[in-house]
């Protein structure tokens, strides 16, 4: 054993990788069980996610089912020259940004109030009721809630036109006016997920020391200053890790929500991504296509990721790495 | 030991419940107009344009007893229960399993498999390569196929490894120098404290296999053991069709039978929610109710 | 030491990205795995084919095989809500008994899902062995090389070919000189029509509109004047919708014939004075989506047409809140369709009239073929594997001595013959039965009687006898596009732009978004997005075919 550590430390002059490798072994030896421990989930990721990655070199190639992903003839960067030099590139991907930023700005700081809201009732009847109500919209698909939304949305007979005109104010189109439809997608969405973003950092807020409360109480604090500096702070790994996830998938808006609500006079606001390959792929067996958008988004997610991750060190003090 | 509230204490809770109750009213409103058009008949339905309140006397159970007469319905719901208790069992063990080490500072791997497990999340192979992989391990047409592909969820792992950090050093410290091993730590201490994220993430994992549906057409040809999503939507999509008589046209189903469906499917959820709630409301409580 | 631990990171993500690099050579490997197979079978075919060629010799005087043969088959059931037939399914056995083939069923219970669910396991070369498929459907697999060629095994399926017109339709699935899809005629009749509100019209005392303008005016009459008599003005002459996952404008069908500018979606094409014509970018388009704009600023058409769907339209009708619609006359009027507008409108009445007449003597309610939309497929591993045959015998059978169980059941207990007509029973277990029976339908008067033939009295008074409605509809004008179905389809990169500027477009002039002085800009855009190379393509396609010269 002492000979091949020495062999390793010799070739470490030129392969600075050694020193690591030693460093692991002595690791596995150490905390073994934690290997152990991890080797389930380390397969798992290797067969189920790694191993079907390799699929995504199709990207370069003009698929060819019978030739296999490897067989396939390379075409370089043709896909990814299709795809941006479509007249809709550009518009397809600002929608997408602004759908999902709009998104993200909005539900997000709502998630976490909400949640504040919820940890400061005492009454536990209440609490619950609330909690189980909202979470459930979570569940309805969005086929259903585009119906409630034509309906309640109606120029006709809907009820939020009715209070318009009520008001003295003219009826809007709402589901096709390019003007209103990203608010009806960001106010439906938050509508939909309200309670069920909420539970991550209910659980959260579950693990904070009562004795830290208990001490705030006894300083004199007030409910407010609790909140501020005492549960907020608590949750903000969570909240930062659910940005961060979320700023690394901007480039998904929503794919459901989006094509079930939208409609050709919207297409300038609402046309994303995900809905461009959808309707690419309806026409064609455009494997290759969807893997080069694929690709696409996850370097773009990448970079906003690895610079999101710099900034909430920097501004917040935790990042998810 | 709590003072007595003041004025502005009172006042805040106040607001606090306001737009709660404001909140909660604008979800229960479209939630009850579903349900009542659940229980409209059609014609009615189509006069009224639906309404928030419909006379009992007016009220139909059709949709209702059409679904649940249907044959294929409690044997699916015998399985989406079994694929959703058996792989959310599964899936917390993994999860548990990959996330306790992820959360040790000690654990030389840590880093680099937290950015591999993040990586996944913005790079994947795409649905073609996932159905090979299915299919090259001879999953196909077993439940396996529904539980293995999603073992591991990479969002709800680091939410659990950021739990397990946030727990404090002290307690695990103390029982390893009573001579815990990592084993021992984790079930003993660990778990028995991580309830509330265990009831969370369970909850993610199963509301995820509870809606599975694209999986189960894909790798499941056997119908017999399609879970209840598929055969409710296979309900659906034909509706109460007199098929021969019109084989072709696609007609929609009539709002009634829609909505009991959406009824049906949902209604379960409000009563598995309470059931978790209780793993995560103690902690903060008791500092304030404590009097 | 800060440095030192950057290093450090650098070089196991390095090494980690090194293992990945391995892992994905590992995986190339292994796909080489599902691709050998293919490679193996390239070999194979020599065998398999010459067994096929010679495999009559497998089979007795009957037409049974004397070893068993294995296939299977991909369908949807025809009643969704019900189970998909189980092991003891008659047919099957009949199957077994009668050829000595044991058929494997892949039933789809998902309509909706069939195509993606085909088209995924086409992309892993896990295509079942023969399988319904649509025409953008064949034309993805056909180049990819995972369709058999029929020709050698239409021998095995004499009357199927004749009664089906396999051999007339065979120009439409030949792809380089093989015949890739098997082509059939439509077992069904022609369904569209235009239905009208009779009891609004007497109350109104209008007269049936015949042209476009008459409609104008009765549509005009049924938005303002409340036909319905309950006070509020919440009728409408015209009722649509938008296609979901196209945007494409749905049921405007009869106003676009009235001028001449209505076209098949998967083959936009008219011939004209021995000239391909790309109908949405011709001037006929463009007047009839004037009328539309014209319907529209009148405010005649259903307020929420613009955003709702299929069947929110379909809704509206049945609520009795629409004057004139376009739809499939069986959605209107067969027996259990009928009921929840009857419900609803004790009093209405509807019928279904001619479609308008356009200020050129133009009139069509819609688009049809004289095609099955569903092409039969068989696999190339299928037939490598030397299934052809008993694929073939199967599809004959199908046609011929398995017809009647196939299409009805057992007779005598499912369904009886009186004279010359079939009743049908249509209790829920016989449906399950008969979940194959898009397969083996094929329009004869026969089976149409027995699923149209029928009359229903209504709680008004009124009898509605389907039969004669379905006879005027198959004489009612249209534009037949069969001979259109051997052009290529919408070049598949650039086919998701061209279908958005089409929609996007058509939808702005109609709603008044866009003025119609920018119809030649955008009939350029959509020529650079990429018409201008799919007509080329079609029209030496249709050189080819004979459609012009």
């Amino acid at each position: 054993m002492s000979s091949v550590v020495e062999t390793r430390a010799q070739e470490g002059r030129r392969f600075s990788i050694t020193p690591f490798f030693q460093a692991l072994v002595r690791d596995i030896r150490r905390h073994s069980v934690l290997y152990l421990m991890a080797l389930p989930g380390i397969l798992y990721f290797l067969i189920f996610r790694y191993y079907p990655m390799y699929g995504a070199i199709i990207a370069f190639k003009d698929y060819r089912v019978l030739d296999g992903f490897n067989g396939s003839p390379w075409v370089g960067f043709k896909h990814f020259q299709a795809i941006f030099s479509s007249p809709f590139f550009y518009n397809v991907l600002t929608n997408t940004l602004l759908i999902s930023i709009y998104k993200l700005i909005f539900g997000l700081p709502v998630a976490v109030i909400f949640a504040l809201l919820l940890n400061e009732v005492r009454v536990a009847w209440f609490k619950r009721s609330v909690q189980t109500i909202t979470y459930l919209p979570h569940f309805l698909s969005w086929v259903v809630i585009f119906g409630v939304l034509l309906t309640t949305l109606s120029p006709s007979t809907g009820l939020v036109n009715k209070a318009i005109v009520a008001s003295g104010g003219q009826p809007i189109n709402f589901m096709t006016d390019p003007k209103w439809f990203r608010s009806v997608l960001v106010v439906s969405d938050i509508w939909k997920d309200l309670g069920w973003g909420t539970i991550i950092y209910l659980a959260a807020l579950a693990g904070i020391s009562p004795s830290l409360y208990e001490a705030a109480a006894v300083d004199g604090a007030t409910r407010f200053q609790r909140i501020v500096y005492i549960t907020l702070p608590s949750i903000v790994p969570v909240i930062v890790l659910v940005t961060l996830l979320r700023i690394g998938n901007l480039l998904s808006a929503g794919f459901e929500q989006v094509f079930v609500l939208y409609n050709p006079a919207v297409y300038s606001v609402a046309d994303i991504i995900d809905t461009w390959v959808y309707r690419q792929g309806i026409q064609g067996f455009q494997f290759s296509v969807a893997a080069a958008v694929g690709l696409f988004k996850g370097v773009v997610g990448t970079v906003l990721l690895v610079t999101a991750n710099w900034a909430a060190k920097k501004w917040a003090g935790t990042g998810i790495w | 030991m709590m003072r007595s509230m003041g004025f502005g204490e009172k006042a805040f809770d106040v607001g606090v419940w306001i737009i709660l109750a404001l909140v909660t009213l604008a979800v229960i409103l479209p939630l009850w107009y579903l349900i009542m058009i659940s229980l409209t008949p059609f014609e009615i339905w189509t006069r009224t344009g639906g309404s928030l309140f419909v006379p009992p006397a007016q009220w139909t159970f059709e949709g209702y007893k059409q679904l649940l007469s249907s044959a294929r319905l409690p044997r699916a719901f015998g399985i989406s229960v079994f694929i959703t208790t058996v792989g959310t069992a599964l899936n917390l063990i993994a999860t548990t399993l990959l996330a306790y080490p992820l959360s040790k500072k000690e654990f030389k791997l840590r880093q680099p498999l937290l950015l591999a497990v993040l990586f996944t999340t913005l790079f994947s192979g795409g649905l073609v390569p996932t159905y090979l992989v299915v299919r090259q391990l001879n999953l196909t047409n077993t439940y396996w196929s529904l539980m293995l592909p999603n073992l591991i969820s990479a969002f709800n792992l680091l939410v659990m490894k950021a739990f397990f950090q946030n727990l404090p050093d002290e307690i695990e410290e103390a029982a390893r120098i009573d001579g815990a091993s990592d084993w021992q730590v984790l079930w003993q201490i660990v778990l028995p404290l991580s309830k509330p994220i265990l009831a969370t993430v369970g909850l993610f994992y199963a509301v995820a296999h509870w809606n599975s549906f694209f999986d189960a057409i894909l790798y499941i040809s056997n119908t017999e053991m399609h879970p209840l999503q598929v055969v409710l939507r296979s309900i659906l999509s034909a509706g109460n069709i007199n098929e021969y008589v019109n084989p072709d046209a696609a007609i929609m189903p009539q709002e009634t039978l829609r909505m009991a469906a959406v009824v049906l499917t949902t209604l379960p959820l409000l009563f598995v929610y309470p059931l978790l709630q209780k793993h995560f409301t103690a902690g903060t409580l008791l500092g304030s109710v404590k009097e | 030491m800060r440095t030192r631990t950057v290093l450090t990171r650098l070089t196991v993500l390095t090494v980690f990205l090194l293992v990945l690099a391995a892992c994905g050579g590992g995986g190339q490997a292994g796909t080489s795995a599902p691709a050998a197979p293919a490679g193996g079978q390239a070999a194979a075919p020599a065998s398999g084919q010459a067994a096929g060629s010679t495999a009559s010799s497998n089979v007795d005087a009957n037409g049974k095989f004397k070893t068993p043969q294995t296939i299977e088959v991909m369908a949807t059931v025809r009643s969704s809500e019900l189970a998909p037939p189980g092991a003891d399914w008659i047919v099957a056995k009949a199957v077994k008994d009668q050829l000595n083939i044991d058929l494997k069923m892949t039933w789809v219970t998902q309509s909706n899902e069939y195509d993606r669910l085909l088209q995924t396991r086409a992309a892993a070369n896990d295509l079942p062995d023969v399988f319904l498929a649509s025409p953008t459907v064949v034309s993805n697999l056909a180049p990819q090389g995972l369709l058999a060629d029929w020709t050698p095994y239409l021998k095995f399926m004499p009357t199927f070919v004749t009664e089906r017109e396999v051999e007339k339709l065979k120009p439409i699935g030949t792809f380089d000189g093989k015949l890739l899809a098997l082509v059939t005629k439509t077992p069904d009749p022609y369904k569209q029509s235009v239905m009208i509100r009779k009891d609004w019209l007497d109350k109104l005392g209008l007269q049936v509109p015949k042209t476009l303008d008459e409609y104008l005016a009765v549509m005009k009459a049924f938005t303002e004047k409340d036909p319905d008599g309950n006070g509020q003005k919440d009728t409408f002459g015209w009722s649509a919708a938008v296609d979901t996952a196209t945007g494409r404008l749905l049921r405007f069908n009869p106003i676009f014939g009235a001028f001449g500018a209505e076209f098949d979606t998967n083959y936009p094409w008219r011939v004209d004075n021995n000239k391909l014509v790309y109908v949405p970018t011709s001037n006929e388009r463009r007047d009839a989506l004037q009328f539309i704009a014209q319907m529209n600023a009148a405010g005649v058409i259903d307020a929420d047409w613009k955003a709702q769907k299929d069947e929110d339209f379909r809704n509206k009708w049945k609520a009795g809140k629409i004057g004139i619609w376009f739809e499939d006359w069986c959605a209107g009027f067969c027996s259990g369709n009928h009921d929840p507008f009857a419900k609803a409108n004790p009093t209405g009445r509807t019928i279904d009239i001619d479609p308008p007449v356009g200020p050129g003597g133009k009139s069509a309610v819609s688009f049809w073929t004289r095609l099955n939309a569903a092409r039969f497929g068989m696999s190339q591993k299928a037939a490598q594997a030397g299934k052809g045959e008993a694929i073939a015998r199967f599809m004959e059978w199908l046609n011929g001595p398995g017809n009647t169980l196939t299409t009805f059941g057992e007779e005598g207990k499912m369904w009886k013959r009186e004279g010359d007509k079939i009743t049908v029973d249509q209790a829920n277990d016989y449906r399950i039965v008969r979940a194959l029976s898009a397969w083996s339908v094929k329009g004869s008067e026969e089976e149409l009687r027995s699923r149209y033939d029928q009359t229903t009295s209504y709680p008004n008074g009124e009898n509605i006898a389907v039969w004669d409605i379905l006879q005027r509809a198959q004489k009612i004008a249209k534009v037949d596009t069969t001979d259109l179905a051997v052009l290529p389809p919408a070049p598949s990169a650039q086919a998701a732009d061209i279908t958005r500027l089409q929609a996007e477009g058509e939808f702005q002039f109609v709603t008044g978004q866009r003025p119609f002085s920018q119809w030649d800009a955008y009939v350029q855009s959509l020529k650079a997005a990429g018409v201008d190379a799919w007509q080329q393509a079609a029209e030496a396609k249709a050189k080819e075919a004979g459609l012009i010269k």
